[in-house]
């Protein structure tokens, strides 16, 4: 008889839910796709609902949830805080116990009551377990991973008390080495310069990193002396008169201030060379603390692979830079490193780990789908919506579907690609992307402005045929999620002048610097997307014939949302964000949309103030 | 009516923990702090690692 488990994370940001069956990803979404709030906190009954229609059953067939974390043993760390922390508690304890006492502290029952709406009378809901949030996130690299034993690195901001931890992973076991303590965290480190920057904390962290590279990293010592203390086993400890995470409202205090000359940026504010040079040196500190973290793991257990999981291993521009050190034959991070992926994490230790089910790895293919392990519409059902909207569309046989998408891009047109499963994580894979010509000099502005509706400092990542990568990037690996940063290869950059070169800050970006500047940031590096026939094959077809019209294998992919909305979810999502927005194409499976052709658009509400800045 | 009662709830428990905080937390956590620093906060342990090999049952 088939086993059904379902992983659930829930409760403090980004929840999902996941269902294995025997131990295989059937279906696995984050619930901010499903109530178009993004990094929806609150249970993921959208998203459970969803797993348990692509699984074809009944709550009750499942044999057991697993949730990503242990509330007991998070609460008491959170009154041993503020034992810690002394008077300057008093404002934010009884805030925060009230709200453990009503829920947080009640998982079991939260759970249990939320999914009552989904059995019937005489049916019983499955036995509910917790696994520690660590070792949900080592799970999630694990496991999945094409890797029979592997070295387990996982950093975030924190989940009980761990906030990086260390692990070694053999066939179906994963061992503990050891972990290092709340409040010294590298994550939190990383979010509260991303909040002193002035952006939000927990979803800012990727603008930071994409900030570092108009820098210099002349704070680095600063932080050194003062913020944090490195051993060389890559452990540290973190200077808490410095930062208000642990008890307070926000990250850092005035110490903290005084120490990077003033007050922190207000959101939106204009930036200046202040923050530019605050991002790289905190991004230096982060690489340097990773790199020994791992080379002191690699002399630990002496293992040829190492996984990353945590929101530190969503940076991609380090993991790229620890791939290059060489250290491990191969680095492999989980696609949804963050807390959703925790909800994968939970449910895999609850195969592997506490039933103890065989795993197998054949150590080159992981077991995450592409990431392709959402929502999916036919034809029928994006056809019938069209057809309700009074859409014009046209519908292109499948083999003709990817030359003639190919021709449109090729004229400079964006596009709007809806396509198969929806990605699970925070990364668009062309599944739910918006791709355009990498070529074109303007691409990136217009992108930005016109269609994502943020800052313009931020790049693009290129989405580049597998068997063309080494051709224009300097890899020699695969990079199928979107989690490494390499450089633009020598041969495709472009000489730029003494005029360019002396260009400040957001100005720098205007420079065209490679064969393809749209991809290309101001240090010549991208978030590449490996593209390969046996994972995506719609996508791989289309960069395909991309590449025998213009020669350039590569297409610019970002995710399908406008600023501050999670990633399209279904037709409508998408034919609305197409509207909304200066598109030029929308392409939904088999149906191709103009803009040109469509009727008008009208909204009674500002959709601009629908999605809350992030 | 829920709603009220879930405010009303919230609110009787954050003045109970008000209390609970200055009457018993506080003066427990500063003599705890004197005793142990589990979070070694104000205290940089001297030593050459930050790692916990430990469990957590022995915290
Ligand atoms: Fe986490």
């Amino acid at each position: 008889m088939d086993q059904y488990i379902l992983g659930l994370s829930c409760f403090y940001h980004d929840s999902a839910a996941v269902v294995l069956k025997n131990g295989k990803i059937i279906a696995a979404a984050q619930e901010e796709r499903f109530t178009r709030i993004k990094q929806d906190a609150n249970f993921p009954i959208n998203a459970i609902k969803f797993c348990l229609q692509t699984a074809n059953i009944k709550l009750e067939q499942i044999s057991g949830i697993y949730y990503y974390e242990e509330p007991n043993t998070k609460f008491s760390r959170i009154i041993s805080t503020y034992l810690n922390f002394g008077l300057s508690g008093i404002k934010s304890f009884p805030s925060s116990v009230s709200s453990w006492l009503t829920k947080k502290l009640h998982v079991k029952n939260t759970i249990k009551t939320s999914l009552s709406s989904l059995l019937n009378a005489g049916e019983r809901c499955p036995e509910v377990h917790f696994i520690p949030h660590h070792e949900s996130h080592a799970a999630s690299a694990f496991y999945p991973s094409p890797f029979k034993e592997a070295a387990v690195l996982c950093i975030d901001g924190v989940g009980e008390w761990a906030t990086t931890s260390a692990w070694l992973g053999r066939d179906n076991k994963l061992e503990k080495l050891w972990e290092i303590r709340f409040p010294h965290s590298l994550g939190l480190l990383y979010s509260a310069f991303t909040y002193f920057c002035g952006f939000k904390v927990d979803s800012g962290e990727y603008k930071l990193m994409g900030l570092a590279p108009y820098g210099e990293p002349k704070y680095y010592q600063t932080i050194i002396d003062n913020l944090i203390d490195i051993k060389s086993d890559g452990s540290f400890w973190l200077n808490m008169e410095y930062f208000d995470y642990a008890i307070g409202d926000t990250m850092t205090n005035d110490k903290f201030a005084q120490l990077f000359d003033g007050p922190k940026r207000e959101p939106e504010s204009e930036l200046t060379n202040r923050e530019f040079d605050l991002a790289a040196s905190v991004q230096a500190v982060l690489e340097h603390v990773v790199y020994l973290l791992a080379k002191n793991i690699k002399q630990e257990t002496g293992a040829d692979h190492i996984c990353l999981s945590g929101g530190v291993a969503l940076n991609c521009v380090s993991n790229g830079k620890l791939e290059k050190k060489g250290l491990f034959k191969s680095v492999w991070a989980q696609p949804a490193s963050g807390d959703s992926g925790g909800s994968l994490g939970a449910a895999l230790c609850g195969w592997f780990s506490r039933q103890g089910n065989p795993r197998h790895s054949d150590g080159i293919n992981d077991q995450m789908l592409g990431g392709y392990l959402g929502s999916e519409y036919s034809d029928e059902q994006i056809e019938a919506y069209l057809n309700q909207q009074g859409a014009i569309y046209s519908r292109i046989e499948s083999s003709k579907l990817a030359p003639t998408v190919a021709n449109i891009l090729a004229q400079g047109n964006v596009v709007g690609w809806f396509q198969g499963r929806m990605e699970f994580g925070p990364r668009a894979l062309g599944g739910r992307s918006i791709l355009g010509d990498p070529r074109c000099e303007k691409m990136q502005s217009t992108m930005n402005l016109k269609i994502k509706n943020r800052e313009s400092f931020r790049p693009f990542a290129p989405s580049v045929l597998t068997e063309q990568a080494a051709n224009w990037f300097d890899m020699d690996s695969d990079s199928p999620y979107m989690l490494f940063v390499h450089p633009v290869r020598h041969d495709k950059r472009i000489a730029t002048s003494a005029g360019d070169d002396n260009k400040q800050g957001i100005e720098k970006l205007k420079v065209k610097r490679s064969e393809v500047p749209a991809i290309t940031h101001v240090d010549y590096s991208a978030r590449i997307q490996t593209v390969s026939k046996d994972r995506n094959s719609l996508y791989h077809d289309l960069i395909s014939e991309f590449y025998k019209k213009t020669d350039c294998p590569i297409v610019v992919n970002t995710s399908f949302n406008v600023r501050g909305e999670p990633i399209v979810e279904s037709p409508e999502n998408a034919y609305t964000c197409f509207m909304r927005t200066a598109m030029d194409y929308l392409v939904l499976g088999s149906f191709v949309l103009d803009k040109t052709q469509q009727p008008n658009w009208e909204e009674s509400i500002d959709w601009k103030k629908e999605f809350a800045l992030d | 009516m829920k709603n009220f009662f879930i405010f009303l709830t919230s609110s009787i428990i954050a003045l109970v923990s008000a209390v609970v905080f200055v009457v018993l937390l506080w003066p427990l956590g500063t003599v705890y702090r004197l005793v142990k620093d589990p979070m070694t906060l104000t205290r940089k342990p001297n030593s050459s690692s930050y790692k916990h090999y430990s469990t957590l049952a022995e915290k």
